[in-house]
């Protein structure tokens, strides 16, 4: 009796091998899709004088958009035009957050397809942002 | 005691890059002021519940309506607490929420429409001595600790309007323009830049 037990596990064992080694190549093709598709661009940073905007080159389906600066008055955003500088008061494709009494701003998007990251300064000080200023996708 | 080569050299690095990292750090006039990143949750302190007794109550079904603050709170990495945010305002888009961080507070504007929340943070200690506001491009809404009841308000002309909140409210709306706004705080007197960059 033992050796038709025997004899029937060997190819389930074979089978869950095989299962698993499929499993452990899926979870890696996902992984390696995954980072592939997501990603952060630390668009700007530096100082960014009074009156100026400045969008990202890249455009993406944006999840979340952050900044740091040394002065509150500054605002984030997602946005349509182009890229690079231009006046502070320009019209973004989504709302603005402001921090408009601190140096932290951030906003969850909705992850629409496809827009640049915005961060402007309508002060009437010049604004030096941090390096961890970026936009996730 | 042996020591190895690694740590005589990680211990040359820390007397050589602290005073360095101080010196850059004091170089930033004032530095960029961020919640420290964390991975976790950061539940409010008992100093921001004396100071906001709504971060010390029990949920309500509206305070339970969180997935954007959960989802804001999971991107940003800054200890945002989405479970102890509280629901203490509202705008035409959606509620406004009083979210702990990592030595923080922030304010957020959630927009129901588009699925989306912004946010500014700032120091905790700031924001229990006079309050917080955040801006979405046209208005500022600002938040005060409790038991303040008016805000003065000082224009650029330096005009002074006085806003009263309403019964109940802890929450008052500005223009986005620059302004010097004065309460009396839980620690006395405080006041403070308002720039909503319009």
């Amino acid at each position: 009796m033992g050796v038709p037990v025997s004899t029937s596990r060997t190819p389930r064992t074979g089978v869950r091998r095989v299962m698993m080694v499929c499993a452990v190549i899926a979870v890696a093709l996902l992984s390696a899709v995954a980072t592939a598709l997501a990603g952060s661009d630390h668009w700007f940073s530096g100082t960014l004088v009074q009156g100026y905007g400045y969008a990202s080159t890249e455009a993406h389906s944006i999840n979340y958009i952050e900044a740091t600066g040394n002065h509150n008055g500054f605002c984030v955003a997602k946005d349509t035009g182009l890229a690079g500088y231009d006046s502070a008061s320009r019209t973004t494709a989504g709302a603005r957050s402001c921090s408009s009494s601190g140096g932290f701003a951030a906003r969850s998007e909705n992850g629409a397809c496809c827009y640049h990251g915005w961060v402007d300064n309508g002060t009437s000080n010049d604004i030096v942002f941090d390096t961890s200023t970026h936009y996730s996708y | 005691m042996k020591i190895s080569k690694r740590m005589v050299a990680a211990l040359a690095v820390a007397a050589i890059g602290g005073p360095v990292a101080v010196t850059l750090a004091q170089a930033d006039d004032p530095p960029p002021v961020a919640p420290p990143t964390s991975t976790t949750p950061v539940a409010a302190t008992t100093d921001q519940k004396e100071a906001f007794a709504v971060l010390a109550a029990s949920p309500t079904p509206a305070d339970e309506e969180n997935d954007r603050i959960t989802r804001l709170a999971d991107e940003a990495q800054r200890g945002l607490d989405a479970a102890g945010a509280r629901v203490v305002g509202s705008t035409d888009a959606g509620p406004i929420w009083l979210v702990p961080a990592n030595g923080a507070l922030c304010l957020a504007l959630e927009d129901t429409g588009d699925d989306s929340v912004g946010t500014a943070c700032e120091p905790s200690e700031a924001v229990i001595a006079r309050g917080i506001t955040v801006g979405d491009g046209s208005d500022v809404y600002g938040l005060v600790p409790d038991g303040v009841s008016t805000v003065e308000v000082t224009d650029a002309g330096n005009g002074t309007t006085t806003v009263a909140l309403d019964p109940g409210s802890s929450v008052y709306t500005l223009g986005d323009g620059h302004v010097t706004v004065a309460l009396d705080g839980p620690d006395g007197p405080a006041s403070f830049d308002v720039d909503g960059g319009g």
